[in-house]
């Protein structure tokens, strides 16, 4: 059955941020001083230090689950997550974990086990910093993750299927992303073909619309160009999705138009629920998590 | 003479000895036993799972009472917490350890036993090859993915259920986490009754048997425990 391959250390899986840094990024978006490339670059570093906390028991390791890059695409195409480099696109997550730019310290409250509340200082660390330059060359930034995902799928041919989650604020600006879209999902291993995600965020008031299974209802060539970039939802995925509140039809795609600022977190999250599918067996395997 | 009680314990497949996040403790004086199961998840299990079976054997009473598992909890963040570590395992700690938990008492003079449990690290109580009695699990469709489990972080502990009972010599009482126990259960629905455990804890042939289970699929790839103390 595909997309069903067990993530393990031997056999990590893949993710991969496309994040489109154009100006239009700069707008602001759920208040004022606040962008959309602030929310994005926060979601993203969030996600990152999610996915490192699932791979570490709290000593100083860090196990390697996944390998994971973020390509953006705004004045430059390229890897922008810190550590990486053209020739090094793709991280192992211990390498990530050892490498953010910088980790900040933010007070937290946690319960002492006792009945009372302890003040700790958390640490957020910070790989990806907002940037919002010039415009959105998608399809080099689809065409860059196909090169990527062939030399990854190469050595990688028993792991899970790569994900590339691609987050936009409005359309290609070097052509139309199909055909590029189309190469990147015919990357893949045995388990099944790369799987690609489109999230769109919004500038207006227009309602959002999450995980269609058609075109009827998307408002003009954009999203239409867009729903028909995303993969299929994999069954293990549809269910995930169910599960964290969508309504998840027969047929549904990997794209969301017009998303909310929270929806951000949401997606990131299904990607990250998509590159665990059955969880991390590895880590949490026998009857119980125990 | 009674046979002194035993036990073994292997990690995942793959993995090394100081991977395995199971801890038991045997104390056939004082009749005190006791096996704990580390949450994979959570942080530094091993560390949590060795904590509370060693203070169970130490002590005289229940682990359970707040004070105690307070004081343990200390124990676990001063153990594992450092200002050196670097912030993912500073993150990872804040979060906390889980484990599941069996405690057993047994007065060997007189047969009678008590034990508690939190989660799904179970008691057998066996007659030759029969299973007499299964706590706190008698069905191993029960095992599932959240066991009610001890944490260091939780301001209201679940509550551990309690049994108690009576023991002829030569009884078995057996103690094993989750995968064994559910590997047990399903033997016993099959064939009617339980392995010979004693020569599996004896032998020194328990990972190889582990092994052979998983590899058809009987046995779950966990950390795995079995500990047998005769009566």
């Amino acid at each position: 059955m595909a997309y069903s391959a067990e993530i393990n250390r031997a056999h990590p899986g893949c993710l991969l941020l496309l994040i489109d840094q154009s100006w239009s990024m700069s707008e602001d978006w759920t208040a004022p001083g606040s962008t959309k490339a602030q929310a994005l670059a926060y979601a993203v570093n969030r996600l990152l230090s999610n996915a490192i906390l699932l791979c570490t028991k709290g000593s100083g390791k860090v196990h390697d689950y996944f390998d994971v890059g973020v390509i953006g695409y705004g004045a430059e195409v390229g890897p922008v997550l810190a550590g990486s480099s053209a020739s090094r696109p793709l991280l192992p997550i211990s390498v990530v974990a050892d490498s953010p730019i910088r980790v900040e310290s933010v007070p937290r409250k946690i319960s002492d086990g006792a009945g009372g509340i302890v003040e700790i200082l958390s640490q957020m660390p910070v790989w990806l910093e907002p940037t919002a330059v010039n415009g959105t060359p998608m399809v080099r930034a689809l065409n860059v993750a196909s090169d990527v995902l062939d030399r990854w799928c190469l050595e990688h041919s028993a792991s899970f299927p790569p994900i590339v989650l691609n987050v936009t604020d409005g359309e290609s600006g070097d052509g139309d992303p199909r055909p590029a879209a189309e190469k990147l999902r015919r990357t893949g291993v045995r388990d099944g073909s790369t799987l690609l995600f489109n999230l769109h965020i919004a500038g207006g008031r227009s309602n959002p619309i999450e995980l269609p299974s058609d075109t009827s209802g998307l408002p003009g060539p954009t999203a239409v160009a867009l729903f028909e970039a995303s993969s299929l939802l994999p069954e293990s995925l549809a269910v995930a999705a169910r599960s964290q509140g969508f309504n998840v039809g027969s047929g549904a795609r990997g794209f969301m138009y017009n998303a909310k600022a929270e929806s951000i977190i949401e997606f990131l999250n299904l990607g990250t629920r998509a590159v665990t599918p059955t969880g991390l067996k590895e880590l949490e395997s026998g009857s119980g998590l125990a | 003479m009674r046979i002194p009680p035993d036990a073994r314990s292997v990690p995942k497949a793959g993995r090394q000895d100081d991977e395995n996040e199971d801890a038991y403790v045997l104390d056939a004086v004082r009749g005190r036993y006791a096996v704990a199961d580390g949450v994979s998840t959570s942080a530094r299990p091993e560390v949590w799972s060795r904590l509370l079976v060693n203070a169970f054997a130490q002590g005289s009473g229940s682990v359970f009472d707040a004070l105690t598992l307070a004081d343990l909890a200390q124990q676990w963040r001063t153990t594992t917490m450092g200002p050196d570590l670097p912030w993912y395992a500073q993150e990872k700690l804040a979060q906390g350890s889980s484990a599941t938990f069996l405690g057993l008492q047994v007065n060997h003079a007189t047969g009678s036993f008590n034990a508690e449990a939190v989660g799904d690290t179970c008691l057998f109580h066996v007659r030759g090859r029969r299973l007499l009695c299964s706590y706190p699990l008698t069905d191993p469709r029960e095992f599932n993915n959240t066991p009610a489990q001890i944490t260091t972080v939780a301001t209201q502990q679940p509550q551990p259920t309690k049994l108690s009972g009576r023991a002829q010599p030569w009884d078995q009482l057996v103690l094993a986490t989750d995968a064994m126990s559910k590997f047990l259960l399903l033997v016993h629905e099959r064939r009617g009754e339980f392995p010979a455990l004693i020569d599996l804890v004896r032998g020194g042939h328990f990972a190889q048997y582990v092994e052979l289970h998983r590899g058809l699929k009987r046995l779950d790839n966990d950390d795995t425990t079995l500990c047998v103390v005769t009566v």
